[in-house]
């Protein structure tokens, strides 16, 4: 997490009021203390299809994907969640604090950030001799978040990091990030 | 569990171990639902229930895990099928089956989008389709105590077989929504489980810790199915790599510590059953001493009736509260929930629930007030109520093992109470008096306890699920009232050997200075003994002898909660010196500063009009703070502040206000639509909607269409509000536009949410777009206004 991140996640340009800052490192605090961060990845194979790309043996169809993933010899599919606790706490401060629940939603989100750095660093660990692309998620622009139910049936999601999914492709705990990476050799 | 095993407990009895793994080994594809294997290739599943029969298994488990309505089309029919699979087999052997159902796979609200209801009928739909043919129900490798709840129920209400439960826990020891291996095990067992245990995640090793934490706190037979080691992924296949030699040799520990009933899970096979069985077979069991313990649980922990008193706010009460009433009768839910929030914030270990009000449907209300405070709070609840109705209601839906406010030492009190106690599990308050009154004498009421603890026997319930309410009355009328009060604490507690609470405040009724009596007799009281107290936390004097009193009797060590909480007092003073600079309201809630604003406003009232104060304070600075965001000279968290600290004023001033009399600019409803979970841009609107002065409904998240036509209905409302944030969820808003338009064509409705921009809402049919908060308000405004 970095002060100057959770100021852009905030839409803050400039030098926020003293208040704001406090409540910003009082967020950063909280965040270590009450999140349970859990990760996990796995890096299937992938091939081009006539009409998406084959991960594993799940094919996800549409054409943005194949560019996301063009040139890629391997997929890793990655998943990062804050924990249940992280949404009581924001669920609770927008009754109380509304404003410190809002510093909060930007400090989660930074710290959401770093576990899918984090991941990314292992997933190029596990992975020498290749290079990682850019990491892309369901619900980017013609990705649709259909993808979620193939990747949370590919890598149990549900059962390993204990994130749900809801009906309409939500995730719950709401800091949670799924997430693709190509990798390509050399 | 012993009706099935009479020998459990000193003789080991074996479950199988994984379906799963034997079918991936058979050519099972991964994506491949394995129950309608049932149907499709039953050869595959009797040969693989024959093979764990033939390796020495007491227990097989159905091929029915996740055989549920949202999985598959036709449950009962594949769960027949597994069962009468799995029955022939056993029967050939001499075994017996369990009914094998694992989690619906949905979160349950207020976390997640299945109801509890829901779950409930899902659970329901297959013990009724599996009973005939089982012999005990195993609900395994669940997660979150609030589903096993559910399943349990579903069990217990539709069958007469007993219920084992084994939960699966994360490498922190602790269920995926949070409860470690005591809160678990005291909720499950409460809930009437027949046997408690673990299931998959980890291998043996990593479960003993967890199996040791257990047998501390139950009685109940405890059950171990790991893993053959942790999974590991490798080339995206998972992986097991425990050898059942080494698997047989870990599973003498899970032995060690207190498990009876033992099997295997992912990863294992017959062979890991037999080397399993011929390595534990002759060892000796564990012999376990448990002893029993007064706690109550939530979702995610534990408080326990121990040395050092526990701390029940009781501010979530209308009795002589103006405000809280107005907010029962407006429905305001989220004045609720902020009352049980700042006391848990001020140090409160238990909340005391009491929404009871002559005119309003308290069952609802309870029941919603319960399933809110557990969105927004940890703490356990005390569920205080004198409806039975409303008072099991709640107890169905509470999410863990709750205190229930209260029994008396009335048969009829006691008839009514005892058996919901039992069927939900829970710890009573028990109120020490009867059909003669309040006996006068510490003797009698003594008596009383002594009646009540041998009613609660007759019903299953035992003694450390009962506290006493020593009862705390007016000092003032009857000199001797609070040592009659001490006298009784000590003999429950010397003699009975029972737990005591009190509601404290009663002492000083009448009195002067309150705070200060209430205060003295609080640690009197727990200096003879007294095990929890109902107390307002908000009580800075009351909370500062509670915690003198902690370090002078040996229950603060070092004194570190008291000198934390003294530096605590210190920061807080000095901020008050700062703040007192700043002139006017006004300049109060320009700068965020709400404790403050409230105590100006206060004074204030005494000699301005509410309207004047509004119009020429609070207006005027929450305009000049919107204005600031803007020009963007002020961000929204500032402009939060302000809206917050304006929030404070009005509830003063609404405090002093003439009944009926209203600030009100204007209703407006708001929503997030259906299905969608996110609401923390619709929070943000209604904050500032009511801060400029609108009477805003809020109707939560995840609203149908047409609740949210029928709350505008009934409140004729002109103005709606509704937010969505994913694409996905855009089309229940026009849904509701629609269904708005048709039904009342005179309400305008509002939209705003990450995906929405104006050609996406004039498409959908809405009256406005707000890009943020600020847009909402001034189109409000213009909307109110040119009404008026």
């Amino acid at each position: 997490m970095t002060y100057e991140q959770i100021l852009r996640y905030l839409r803050i340009s400039g030098s926020p009021d003293q208040k704001t800052k406090e409540m910003i490192h009082q967020g950063m605090e909280m965040a270590k203390a009450t999140s349970q961060p859990k990760r996990m990845f796995q890096v299937y194979p992938c091939s081009m299809q006539a009409d998406g790309v084959q991960i594993g043996h799940v094919l996800f169809e549409g054409e943005k994907i194949q560019k996301w993933l063009k040139d890629c010899d391997l997929c890793a599919i990655l998943a990062v969640t804050l924990g249940a606790p992280c949404d009581q706490l924001l669920r609770s401060f927008s009754i109380s604090n509304p404003a410190f629940a809002v510093v909060l939603q930007a400090v989660f989100a930074d710290y959401t950030e770093d576990f899918c750095d984090l991941t990314e660093k292992e997933i190029q660990a596990a992975n020498p001799g290749y290079s990682l692309g850019k990491r892309f998620s369901p619900g980017y622009p013609g990705l649709p978040l259909t993808y979620q139910k193939q990747i949370f049936t590919m890598l149990d999601i549900t059962k390993r990091i204990g994130i749900y999914l809801t009906d309409s492709y939500l995730m719950i705990p709401s800091k949670s990030v799924s997430a693709f990476v190509g990798l390509k050799k050399g | 569990m012993k009706r099935l095993f009479p020998e459990i407990g000193r003789k080991l009895i074996y479950f199988d171990g994984a379906m799963g793994t034997m079918l991936q080994k058979k050519g099972l594809e991964s994506g491949e639902l394995p129950e309608l294997l049932n149907v499709t290739n039953p050869e595959w599943i009797r040969s693989i229930h024959c093979a764990y029969l033939q390796a020495g298994a007491n227990i097989i488990k159905s091929n029915t895990f996740g055989a549920n309505a949202l999985k598959i089309s036709d449950p009962d029919k594949i769960i027949k099928a597994g069962l009468s699979i799995a029955r022939e087999a056993a029967d050939s052997y001499g075994a017996f089956v369990a009914l094998d159902l694992g989690p619906t796979g949905k979160l349950l609200k207020p976390m997640g989008d299945l109801s509890f209801e829901d779950a409930y009928e899902l659970y329901k739909q297959q013990i009724l389709a599996g009973k005939d043919l089982a012999d005990l129900v195993l609900l395994e490798t669940m997660g979150d105590l609030y589903e096993i709840k559910a399943a349990l129920l579903a069990a217990k209400e539709n069958c007469d077989l007993p219920v084992a439960v084994t939960m699966i826990f994360s490498a922190n020891e602790r269920l995926l929504t949070g409860a470690d291996a005591k809160t678990a095990v005291l909720t499950v067992e409460a809930l009437g489980a027949d046997a408690i245990g673990v299931n998959c995640g980890f291998g043996p090793t990593q479960m003993v810790p967890i199996l040791q934490e257990m047998a501390r706190y139950t009685k109940l037979p405890l059950i171990a199915n790991p893993n053959a080691g942790l999974p590991q992924v490798i080339n995206g296949q998972t992986i097991y790599t425990v050898s059942a030699e080494e698997f047989a040799s870990q599973m003498k520990d899970i032995v060690q510590a207190g498990a009876v009933m033992i099997g295997g899970c992912c990863g294992t096979s017959p062979d890991y059953i037999a080397a399993e069985i011929s390595a534990c077979q002759n060892l000796p069991l564990a012999g376990r001493t448990v002893a029993p313990v007064t706690a109550v649980t939530s979702y995610a922990k534990t408080v326990t009736f121990d040395q050092i008193p526990v701390l029940i706010g009781e501010r979530i009460n209308p009795t002589g509260k103006k405000l809280f009433k107005e907010a029962l009768r407006a429905h305001d839910m989220n004045y609720i929930l902020n009352e049980g929030i700042k006391q848990a914030e001020a140090g409160a270990q238990i909340l005391d629930v009491n929404v009871g009000l002559p005119d309003i449907d308290e069952t609802a209300m309870l029941s919603e007030a319960v399933i809110g405070l557990q969105s927004v709070t940890d703490l356990p609840l005390q569920l205080d109520t004198s409806s039975t109705q409303a008072l099991e209601r709640a107890l169905r839906l509470y999410n863990g093992k709750p205190m229930i406010n209260s029994a008396s030492g009335k048969q009829e009190s006691m008839r009514s109470v005892f058996p919901l106690a039992k069927k939900y599990g829970g710890v009573t308050v028990c109120l020490l008096l009867d059909e003669n009154g309040i006996p006068q004498t510490a003797e009698a009421r003594v008596d009383i306890a002594k009646k009540m603890i041998a009613t609660a026997k007759e019903y299953g319930i035992e003694k450390h699920n009962l506290v006493f309410d020593a009862l705390a009355m007016t000092v003032s009328t009857d000199p001797n009232a609070a040592l009659t009060t001490f006298k009784t604490i000590r003999i429950l507690t010397e003699q009975l050997q029972v737990k005591t609470v009190l509601g404290v405040s009663n002492v000083s009724f009448g009195l002067p200075l309150r705070d200060q009596i209430t205060s003295e007799f609080f640690v009197l009281a727990m200096y003879n003994g007294l095990s929890a107290g109902i107390i307002n936390p908000k009580s800075e004097r009351l909370l500062s002898s509670y915690r003198a009193y902690l370090a002078l009797c040996g229950m603060d060590p070092s004194c570190a909660e008291y000198i934390r909480a003294a530096a605590q007092t210190a920061e807080s003073s000095k901020n008050a010196v700062v703040e007192t600079d700043n002139t006017g309201i006004y300049d109060c809630i320009l700068k965020g500063l709400k404790e403050e604003a409230a105590r100006k406003a206060k004074k204030e009232c005494l000699s301005r009009d509410a309207l004047s104060i509004i119009d020429q304070e609070i207006i005027p600075a929450l305009n000049t703070a919107g204005k600031g965001f803007e020009d963007k000279t002020l961000f929204l968290p500032q402009l939060l502040s302000c809206a917050d600290a304006a929030k404070q004023v009005f509830d003063v001033l609404k405090q002093n206000m003439p009944k009926g009399a209203s600030a009100g600019k204007g209703k407006i409803l708001i929503a997030t639509v259906k299905n969608d979970i996110h609401d923390i841009g619709k929070n943000i609107v209604r904050t500032l909607l009511e801060n400029y002065g609108f009477d805003v409904l809020d109707l939560g998240k995840d609203v149908p269409p047409e609740k949210i036509l029928q709350a505008a209905k009934e409140g004729h409302y002109r103005l709606v509000g509704l937010s969505a944030l994913m694409t996905t969820t855009v089309p229940f808003m026009e849904q509701t536009i629609q269904l708005l338009k048709k039904e009342l064509p005179d309400c305008r409705v509002m939209v705003g949410g990450a995906v929405l921009t104006q050609a996406y809402a004039d498409k959908i049919g809405a009256d406005f777009y707000g890009k943020d908060a600020m847009e909402s308000v001034r189109y409000a405004q213009k909307l109110f206004q040119n009404a008026q």
